[in-house]
């Protein structure tokens, strides 16, 4: 009885061990943010975003180069690096977590679900816990995911003459990625 | 007669004037604002995808005090080719193995070529899982 019971439970273990786990990868990903204040608006583009994700623990990862971000003002690109994000000292942004919900997520097959990713997020050189809603979207072309959030720029210590002037104290962020 | 010496020397005046202020507003006002970086008129460090991946792999402080923020003009094997969310071509350039290449954001409507060994001039902002070159374009043989 002990045996068959052993053999039945081994077979259980296998079988959960056949689902193997896809990492989920781009490393052209796009990460956008806006600043908007009565005085003057700003947006900026990077599209060099790696990231990777697993479908099984819903681990999650981004990275991006501050120099990265492209703006339209090319004055402003430079006060942005040189003043603001001191991107010569901290290059890096980062973001590590898990999608929370990713066991209600079934990418075998095309579909677009919610999703709420939790983690760590560091920007110049300070990390803060955040949580993030979104979507997961499974296609013909790929996997896209897209979420928005809001950060406040003095939690990362960035600091400037502007910031509450023409630059807006908190920033959304705007997330989406297509991974192959 | 003297009034329309005077009337001369207030419409000079004016004129100078006139071409001060306007000289004023477009190199601290208009110029600053509307400056973009042209990458092709820029002197650029001339490296190997295997020579600049490898630097970046394995020292990347002294990499990034070497090439952040430079011109560089990367030579190498084309691996991979895609276009990104704004439709722009992305080339990956064989690095120093098969987990560091060299990735080239090409500049709007700059397409790869056919050749397997390409030069491309671009920005150098770092590495993440690859050595990253934005604003690329691709440099033709001569």
């Amino acid at each position: 009885m002990k045996k068959i019971l052993i053999l039945i439970s081994f077979g259980f273990c296998i079988q959960f061990n056949l689902t193997a786990q896809k990492i989920y990868r781009t490393s052209t990903g796009q990460i956008k943010f806006f600043s908007t204040t009565p005085i003057e608006d700003i947006e900026a583009v990077n599209n060099e975003v790696d990231s990777k994700f697993s479908d099984k623990t819903g681990q999650i990862t981004f990275d991006l180069l501050i120099k990265g971000f492209r703006f339209e003002n090319g004055l402003m690109q430079q006060h942005f690096n040189e003043d603001y994000m001191e991107s010569s000292k901290y290059p890096k942004a980062s973001f590590r977590g898990y999608i929370t919900n990713i066991t209600q997520i079934t990418l075998a097959k095309e579909g677009k679900y919610t999703a709420t990713a939790e983690g760590d997020l560091t920007i110049h050189g300070v990390t803060k816990k955040i949580k993030v809603n979104g979507t997961i979207e499974k296609n013909n072309k790929g996997v896209t995911l897209k979420g928005t959030f809001k950060i406040q720029l003095a939690d990362f210590k960035i600091q400037g003459d502007y910031i509450g002037d023409k630059i807006a104290k908190d920033v959304q962020v705007i997330v989406n990625c297509n991974y192959q | 007669m003297k009034n329309l010496n005077l009337r001369k020397i207030i419409a000079s005046i004016l004129v100078v004037g006139a071409f001060v202020l306007l000289a004023i507003w477009y190199f601290f006002f208009y110029r600053p604002t509307h400056y973009k970086r042209d990458v092709a008129k820029e002197k650029a460090i001339t490296i190997s995808a295997v020579e600049l991946s490898e630097l970046y792999a394995s020292y990347e402080d002294s990499a990034n005090r070497l090439f952040l923020n430079k011109a560089v003009e990367v030579s190498g094997k084309m691996i991979f080719t895609e276009q990104n969310q704004e439709g722009n071509w992305v080339i990956t350039l064989q690095g120093v193995d098969d987990f560091t290449g060299v990735q080239c954001t090409l500049q709007p409507q700059v397409k790869p070529l056919s050749d397997s060994v390409i030069t491309v001039k671009g920005i150098c902002t770092g590495i993440l899982s690859n050595v990253i070159i934005k604003d690329a374009f691709i440099v033709e043989k001569q």
